[in-house]
């Protein structure tokens, strides 16, 4: 009879826990973080709205490659994940950080003090927001062809915030959903590449010797070799299409996470608690698994951040070149080499792609920096 | 102070380019640009490219000259021919040619009847290596009774007889110690590094060549004619924007081809004047009935054809001054052409829309696309993306048209080596449709290549056709032109009212030029067939 | 030392025999083939098939790829099949174009972004530091094909129709040399060569250049931490000579690994800026390679530049130990 209170106190508690898990940003708001925990709130709320309410929008203007809609609702399903990942993350670390301060919580709170960092990571959301919300942010489809001869090359103007191509299309329109396909390469690419690059890079390390000797042989290759001539060469082999492109770029692209790994876990492999986990009996591949990978993900998420610009980057050359995504499908690449040919009178068809294309990259990069100096110490400056 | 540095060494370049700025009075040049490279700089190595053969019939003249007059070829004796008379011989089976006596080699040898006969034993020898072998296969053999008379025997009497006797001359003397094959003949020096050692007889001698950066070319001082422009520049700009911002800023004075998205621009402009091929290329789409069962119904095909607004997109794209909707695969530059026209099909949606519904198409299921048994109405379009086409511009938008009267078009670009293995050399033809072009021939010759037999390479949908099985045969046997061309249109007839392919539009790709440039001859037989007799004012 | 290179020669071969053999098997399965380039409808397709007999196409591949390999091995770089000329000639004009095109950027990179690095570091923190930093962030980020568009655009197009602009800062937009280059003297062929580096240069170069300096930014910066530039600090010697001679030989030193680094990058740059300057180089020449299937040139290509690419390593290696005695060769 006098333990109903606490039973029912340890339900509410354990269904607020519950709750705290389940909607991103809950927790930062019970901890009295209140900017934090509206933007986390707020950035989920916004994501499912989206995937709720515009997904007959999305799909409907991605009939002319199906494939296309699929990777963009992944892309959404992934960020919706991150969001939560990161809120419960940091929600923890925050707590652990009063009392003694985690690695990862270190770090946050170095990244936080880097303005230029965090300018990288307000811009990042914002891309990705942007793209989310694309279909309300504009009113054109686009892909959708009109009355080309009275619509042909419009300048910039109010009605179309950077003109018009040659069919008449709206460019700003066309440069946020072509933001939906290249960030999407850019992320499952990256994503491939880095899981590569990890595995190999940690078992080469690890094990040394002859399977060293072969794996990172098979590195210099890939890596002493003009990175475009063999993408190029490997996507003639095939037929250019969104998962090919995707799939090439992310299983050549791994050798120089491979190359950085390796050098962390040659470092890491005579530690203390390593020859520790030796000397247990643990296998090998619980080592790498439970201890080597969990200390080399700081510069892999360096790497990460780096690669995913450089990524959006070689995307945007093979189109250039006639290699990636077909062009019905927006990306930036692609929409740049549509309005090469009447660039002299239509100069903003090349130029508004190309600057997301910068602005986009700064991004990544600021972040990646701002990740690097927080994640080792020895580069702080 | 590293800025001192960087600054000083900024200077130094740039002082060091203004140098160069203070140009020398340009000697009088005119300066091409052309999109590709040259190959091999020998007549018989050519390849299919444009710039391959203008050069060869420009350095290497053949007996006769051939002019695009009144739509058609006509064949004459002038200063770009080697020969000054030609007679047929009583039952016409026979051509001789008397050389002119002032025809040398730019090397001061003089150009005789062994010299023919060489080349079209050479072209025999080659083999695949000369891959057009229409040029020998009916000619018996050449013989050379006089040096300067030569006897070419034909196997029988048929329409290129001209034609096939008048292909570029080499010279024997030069190559005669060669291989027969083109990899050793391209050992040859003055074929590796081609300059005024290299022999020709035509108006203009190769002073160097930069592959892949320009080809300089210098007036032939032992050619009977006169040369006006002793200079000429190819220059080599693959990227055709960059071309034209060179023909604004000056640099170049000539520039082959326009695409297509830049004529509107240069139609504007005053200093420039646009000089069309002739609409001799056209596009189609081929409906592959085998691998898409509604292409084999005729009348679907027709209501295809009725929903695509080909003038629509013309005027959209702001070509319509260079290209004309297609109703069949005889071009509108031909002699007979104006006379037998026949009207392209019309943009009527609606129409369309009702043959699809008396045919079971309806969009019942209200997805905005067309159904029929449960299956929609979807199919993959391939094309080839690449600049400077039409085709690949109007993709886009045939998706589009198509899109209105609820037909889902899926778009396939493949890079062109691969559309052709698809299209062309893969006889199992694994594509729904293609949207492709071809170049009709100057004759109607075409006809036969794209559309008889059935089984034919280039007949890509397979199309069968009773009164082309008469017809053909008929055009093949004839022995003059004018009776081969009636066959030919009667058959390209046939071909518009059955439908096979849906054609879209006959084009000529565009030249521009300075109006500096004077005195051209520009139709869809040659850009610079009388080069030598352009001006430049200053 | 010469057994050295020898070693690291030796070891480059399998590393080449590796990238070529993969190019080879991919190249060859890809679809497609060369005779599409005498395709014409008054062709005969049995002679298309005559062609790829007699160029061994019609071989399995293991045959194609052995004979390939003996041809290479007695230096026979094949014939092309699109070009007609032996691919030997082909390369002989096109690898000096490529070189003395990444060679000046390469130039151009770090004689910059040295510079550059240099001024950040002695003024850390500083608003020129913040500026160039963000601004060399934003070059870092171009696309080299998109840079090399705009300054067509504006440096070899725009400012052609403005009176006030200076001559010698408008562009050619494409070309190696003016048409009428061999009637200039000595000095006007080497400002004409200028004139036509200038933007493919920088195209390619710029964002290495600014990679480069966020290198010799921080390098420099440990190295001014280091105890023996406080020292001559401390004795007096003036700050310009502590950072010129003290710091800067020491700084340089990470910077030279970067050459080996670059070298495939400038590479990979060079096949997108050579064609949008119409630079007749090695790159423009694989490209067009692998469109035609011209598969000799493809391969003597790619051996030319995985070449290139492992001897400017080992020159990286050979300087890196020159410069830094510490470093021997084993």
């Amino acid at each position: 009879m006098n333990d109903m209170p606490e039973r029912s106190g340890e339900i509410r508690h354990r269904a607020l826990r519950l709750l705290m898990a389940l909607i991103p940003g809950l927790a930062h708001l019970r901890q009295g973080h209140t900017h934090a925990g509206l933007s986390l709130l707020g950035l989920a709320l916004s994501m499912i709205t989206v995937s709720i309410f515009a997904n007959e929008r999305i799909q409907a203007t991605f009939t002319a490659g199906r494939l296309d809609y699929w990777v963009a609702l992944l892309t959404l399903a992934v960020t919706l994940g991150l969001t939560w990942v990161v809120s419960g993350v940091s929600s923890r670390h925050r707590l652990d950080a009063r009392v003694g301060g985690s690695q990862w919580a270190i770090a946050w709170l170095g990244f936080k003090q880097n303005r230029v960092a965090m300018l990288g990571l307000y811009l990042m959301i914002a891309l990705y927001l942007a793209t989310l919300l694309g279909p309300f942010l504009t009113g054109y489809e686009p892909s959708v062809i009109g009355d080309i001869a009275a619509t042909r090359h419009l300048p910039p103007s109010v009605e179309h915030l950077m003109g018009t191509d040659k069919f008449g299309r709206d460019v700003f329109t066309r440069v946020l959903y072509g933001a939906r396909i290249s960030l999407s390469i850019g992320f499952i690419a990256v994503t491939i590449s880095i899981t590569l690059g990890t595995a190999i890079g940690a078992v080469s390390g690890y094990f040394g010797g002859a399977v060293d000797t072969v794996l990172m042989r098979l590195v210099d290759t890939l890596i002493s070799f003009p990175r475009l001539v063999l993408l190029i060469t490997v996507i003639a082999l095939f037929e250019p299409s969104l998962l090919i492109v995707i799939v090439v770029l992310g299983f050549t692209l791994w050798p120089s996470t491979a190359r950085i790994v390796r050098g962390e876990v040659l470092s890491l492999r005579e530690r203390e608690f390593i020859l520790a986990a030796r000397a247990l009996g643990l296998n090998s591949p619980r080592i790498i698994l439970r201890h080597i990978v969990p200390n080399v993900l700081g510069p892999v998420i360096v790497a990460a951040t780096l690669g995913l610009g450089n990524i959006i980057l070689i995307e945007a050359g093979l189109s250039y070149l006639g290699f990636s995504v077909p062009l019905p499908t927006p990306t930036w690449g692609n929409i740049i080499n549509d309005g090469r040919e009447a660039m002299l009178q239509a100069w903003w068809v090349t130029t508004f792609p190309g600057l997301a294309i910068v602005i986009t990259v700064v991004a990544f990069n600021l972040v990646g920096d701002g990740l690097r100096d927080a994640l080792d110490p020895r580069l702080r400056t | 102070m590293s800025f001192k540095l960087v600054g000083l060494s900024l200077a130094t370049a740039l002082a060091v380019t203004s140098v160069a700025c203070e140009r020398q009075a340009p000697a009088r040049q005119l300066i091409i640009g052309e999109p590709s490279d040259v190959g091999l700089i020998f007549p018989l190595a050519h390849r299919n490219y444009d710039l391959d053969s203008e050069l060869r019939r420009l350095l290497y003249p053949g007996l006769n000259s051939a002019r695009w007059e009144n739509g058609r070829v006509e064949y004459s004796v002038d200063d770009m021919s080697l020969a000054r008379a030609w007679e047929f011989d009583a039952d016409s089976t026979a051509i001789t040619y008397v050389l002119r006596s002032d025809a040398v080699w730019s090397d001061g040898e003089a150009i005789d009847g062994q010299d023919v006969v060489f080349t079209y034993n050479l072209m025999r020898r080659l083999g695949s290596d000369f891959p057009y072998g229409d040029y020998y296969r009916a000619i018996d053999s050449v013989v050379a009774r006089e040096p300067r008379r030569v006897t070419f025997f034909f196997s029988r009497r048929y329409p290129q007889m001209l034609e096939h006797s008048g292909y570029s001359i080499v010279p024997e003397h030069v190559y005669r110690d060669y291989e027969p094959t083109i990899e050793a003949l391209a050992r040859h020096p003055a074929l590796r590094e081609p300059g005024d050692s290299l022999v020709v007889s035509g108006p203009y001698l190769v002073t160097e060549w930069l592959p892949g950066e320009r080809l300089a070319l210098r007036a032939n001082p032992r050619f009977a004619g006169e040369v006006k422009i002793e200079n000429v520049v190819i220059r080599f700009v693959p990227e055709a924007t960059t071309r034209v911002v060179e023909l604004e800023n000056g640099s170049l004075d000539v520039v082959n081809p326009v695409p297509p998205e830049l004529l509107p621009r240069l139609a504007e402009a005053q200093r420039f004047r646009l000089a069309s091929r002739g609409a001799r290329f056209y596009d189609f789409i081929a409906w592959n009935g085998a691998r898409f069962e509604p292409f084999a119904d005729p009348v679907i095909r027709r209501a295809l054809s009725l929903a695509i607004d080909r003038q629509g997109i013309l005027d959209g794209l702001q070509v319509a001054d260079f290209a004309v909707p297609a109703a069949g695969p005889w071009p509108p530059i031909f002699a007979q052409a104006a006379a037998e026209s026949l009207e392209p099909d019309p943009y009527l949606p609606d129409t369309a829309r009702a043959i699809f519904a008396s045919r079971g198409w309806r969009d019942t299921d209200d997805d905005g696309i067309l159904d029929r048994n449960g299956r929609p109405f979807r199919f993959t379009l391939v094309t080839s993306p690449g600049s400077g086409l039409l085709r690949s511009s109007a993709a886009e938008i045939i998706q589009a048209h198509l899109a209105r009267v609820g037909i889902d078009v899926e778009l396939r670009l493949l890079e062109r080596s691969a559309l052709n293995d698809l299209v062309y050399f893969d006889r199992t033809r694994q594509f729904q449709a293609a949207l492709v072009g071809w170049s009709s021939s100057l004759d109607g010759t075409h006809v036969r290549d794209q559309f008889w037999p059935p089984d034919a390479q280039y007949n890509v949908t397979g199309y069968i056709s009773a009164a082309l099985d008469t017809l053909i045969p008929q055009a093949l046997a004839s022995t003059t032109r004018d009776q081969a061309a009636r066959y030919w249109s009667e058959a390209a007839k046939v071909i518009a009212t059955d439908r096979p392919l849906a054609f879209l539009w006959f084009y000529g790709e565009a030249v521009a030029l300075t109006n500096r440039v004077r005195n051209t001859k520009i139709d869809t037989y040659s850009v610079y067939q009388n080069l030598h007799q352009w001006t430049l004012q200053p | 030392m010469t057994s050295y290179v020898a070693r690291r020669l030796l070891q480059a071969v399998p590393l080449l025999f590796g990238v070529l053999t993969l190019v080879f098997i991919f190249m060859h399965v890809a679809p497609g083939d060369p005779t599409a380039l005498y395709m014409r409808p008054d062709v005969d397709p049995a002679v298309l098939e005559q062609m790829r007999r007699n160029w061994g196409l019609d071989q399995p591949l293991y045959i194609q790829y052995f004979r390939w390999i003996a041809s290479f091995l007695t230096g026979d770089f094949g014939f092309s099949l699109t070009q007609n000329r032996p691919v030997s000639d082909i390369l002989l004009e096109r690898v000096p174009n490529t070189l003395i095109l990444s060679g000046t950027s390469l130039l151009l990179i770090f004689a910059i972004g040295i510079a550059i690095g240099i001024v950040q570091a002695v003024r850390q923190y500083s608003t020129m530091d913040n500026v160039l930093t963000v601004g060399a962030l934003f070059i870092y980020s171009m696309p080299s094909f998109w840079l090399g568009l705009m300054l067509i655009l504006i440096f070899a197009y725009k400012v052609h129709q403005l009176d006030w602009w200076p001559e010698f800062l408008k562009f050619p937009a494409s070309g190696v040399t003016s048409t009428n280059y061999d009637l200039f003297g000595a000095g006007q062929k080497l400002g004409d060569r200028i004139r036509h580096l200038v933007l493919p240069s920088i195209a390619l170069g710029v964002s290495s250049a600014a990679s480069v300096a966020r290198y010799m930014r921080s390098s420099m910066l440990e190295v001014i931490r280091q105890d023996y530039i406080r020292t001559a600090r401390a004795k007096g010697v003036p700050e310009r000579s502590v950072i010129l001679k003290h710091a800067l030989k020491n700084a340089l030193l990470p910077i030279i690994t970067l050459l080996g680094l670059y070298l495939p990058f400038l590479f990979s740059g060079a096949v997108l800026v050579e064609y949008v300057f119409s630079w007749p180089g090695m790159g423009r020449t694989i490209v067009d390679a692998i469109y035609q299937r011209d598969y000799p040139t493809v391969m003597a290509t790619s051996f030319i530049f995985a070449a290139l690419v492992v001897v400017a390593n080992l020159i990286a290696d050979i300087l890196y130990a020159l410069v830094d005695p510490r470093i021997r060769y084993e």
